[in-house]
């Protein structure tokens, strides 16, 4: 065994900060990052670089700003003479896998990493309930069976709770139920209803064409169908978003647990992340 | 009226998808179901073609030009009784997007919670303490239908803790009736109860049970089955 540690990184897509039990939200259970956050340590401070996912993404590679890596928005492609983590792991006697989504424009996951599990088809946004279980199955199978000298490092980079968006984008064309009045979930049950959920009147320019004028924003269909959401049906979104948050928790309990039984935990560092959260409406 | 305007939101998924639209295709699949006549009811084989919901995420960027295979994949729920009198179940789930072959197969008790059996020590493995019966996701098929009247008539929920892909334990879900629902199906009218299952770390699905308790539909955020065969009295 190296005397370096493997080290393990495992992010979420579309997690918001807070959507943590451990972090005092009575509206999730998330037993598994809880078991991080209570045998580790939290960096209450840190903040995502660009709070989009390939932009937050690549800066995560290279550790560099998105404005300086050539990503400021998704699909911006990373420079070439960027060097990213895999490679720098690998030229300092890493083993480097990833597993999962990766969503860094203009670089070759496989000219980077050695690749566990990508999926079928490219994993873009959303789509967590086909790939996030054969991500987890991917990661264990590794974890179970890695017997190398070296030491290694792992990215599980999962999709979820990133379906919450086409959920959401499935009642630009319908109705969002309301499972209130239809008592499929008593009222007591759903989150809060954001406290800074009205905007600033006072806002920038900038703000109120992106984010008020028709067709300015590439998801105008759904920002204009929530414009007729009521209290229950925002708050039946974000209830939505924290079952899918519970649904990757559970994705990472199995990491976790192969990382105990497989005699790694010792000589492994686990870091967990996430690129970006979700509004819900909120400022 | 278009075809698929008349179909429930619970599995409505037109506004997302692409050619052919979803809505035509699943009343396509209910069109050309098989479901045979109970002849052995101790051994019964569904199959279900699993529709996206979404245009992406299923094939990278979308259906490539005259591609018309909207499928991705299938899920055959085979189960049949066993001398002891509890039933076997295998399942499986091809899913041609995450490129994964899921096989299952599990024991469960003959009760209508098909509560798995004790070689599952689920309390000592994955903490679940509750005193829900402790079921497997894939024996909703038959949990669902066992429990109709109690679920329908009373209007009461039921409460599970779930054993997802046999991996994961999902506590304090919760599935209820919901309205019924005629689903026109060319000249024929299916009549269909629809039932809610929510619950922690669970996707919300709908469940659509025809008159004679079997699931036609069953839908989920990103992927929808329907049924295109029943066979029973064993052979798959």
């Amino acid at each position: 065994m190296s005397d370096r540690p493997n080290i393990i990184f495992i992010n979420t897509d579309q997690h918001t900060w807070n959507v943590i039990s451990a972090y005092g939200n009575e509206h999730v259970k998330t037993p598994n990052i809880d078991r991080l956050h209570n045998n580790g340590m939290s960096f209450m401070r840190s903040y995502s670089s660009d709070p989009v996912c390939a932009p937050a993404r690549a800066s995560w590679m290279t550790g560099r700003f998105t404005s300086e890596a050539g990503t400021p928005f998704n699909g911006g492609h990373l420079h070439e003479d960027i060097p990213d983590l895999g490679q720098v792991l690998k030229a300092g006697g890493y083993k480097a896998y990833h597993c999962g989504k990766w969503h860094v424009d203009g670089r070759d996951v496989h000219s980077s990493f050695d690749v566990l599990y990508h999926g079928q088809y490219p994993i873009g946004a959303g789509g967590a309930e086909y790939y996030d279980p054969a991500i987890t199955h991917a990661c264990v199978d590794f974890l179970t069976s890695y017997d190398g000298e070296d030491p290694f490092f792992m990215q599980a980079w999962y999709v979820n709770p990133h379906d919450i968006c086409e959920y959401g984008h499935n009642f630009e064309t319908k109705e969002m139920p309301d499972a209130v009045t239809r008592g499929q979930l008593r009222e007591d049950e759903l989150p809060p209803f954001p406290e800074n959920f009205e905007y600033d009147e006072r806002e920038t320019v900038l703000h109120q064409v992106s984010r008020r004028i028709e067709d300015c924003l590439i998801h105008w269909p759904i920002m204009k169908a929530t414009k007729t959401w009521d209290e229950n049906q925002w708050r039946t979104f974000i209830w939505s978003h924290h079952r899918f948050v519970e649904k990757v928790d559970g994705e990472i309990g199995l990491i976790l647990t192969a990382v105990e039984q497989s005699g790694l935990a010792d000589n492994t560092l686990i870091i967990f992340s996430v690129d970006h959260g979700e509004a819900f409406g909120q400022l | 009226m278009a075809v698929t305007d008349q179909i429930h939101w619970s599995f409505q998924y037109d506004g997302r998808s692409q050619a052919p639209v979803f809505g035509e295709r699943l009343i396509e699949i209910m069109q050309d179901t098989v479901i045979e006549d109970l002849v052995d009811d101790s051994a019964i084989v569904d199959r279900y073609l699993v529709l996206p919901n979404y245009w992406k995420g299923y094939r990278g960027r979308g259906l490539e030009e005259g591609d018309t295979q909207v499928e991705i994949g299938e899920v055959v729920v085979d189960r049949k009784q066993i001398s002891s009198g509890n039933w076997k179940y295998d399942v499986r789930f091809l899913n041609q997007t995450s490129g994964e072959d899921l096989r299952l197969d599990f024991e469960c008790l003959d009760n209508a919670f098909c509560t798995l059996t004790d070689s599952w020590n689920v309390s000592a493995v994955n903490g679940a303490n509750s005193n829900d019966p402790v079921t497997c996701n894939w024996a909703l098929f038959d949990v669902i239908p066992n429990m109709v009247d109690v679920m329908k008539i009373s209007g009461d929920r039921i409460s599970l803790t779930m054993l997802e892909d046999l991996e994961k334990v999902r506590e304090n879900v919760r599935i209820g009736f919901m309205e019924s629902f005629d689903l026109q199906v060319g000249n024929e009218v299916i009549p269909l109860d629809g039932f809610f299952n929510y619950g922690e770390g669970t996707l919300s699905s709908y469940w659509w049970l025809d008159q004679q308790g079997v699931v036609r539909i069953a839908s989920t955020v990103f992927q929808t089955l329907v049924l295109i065969s029943r066979k029973t009295g064993g052979g798959t």
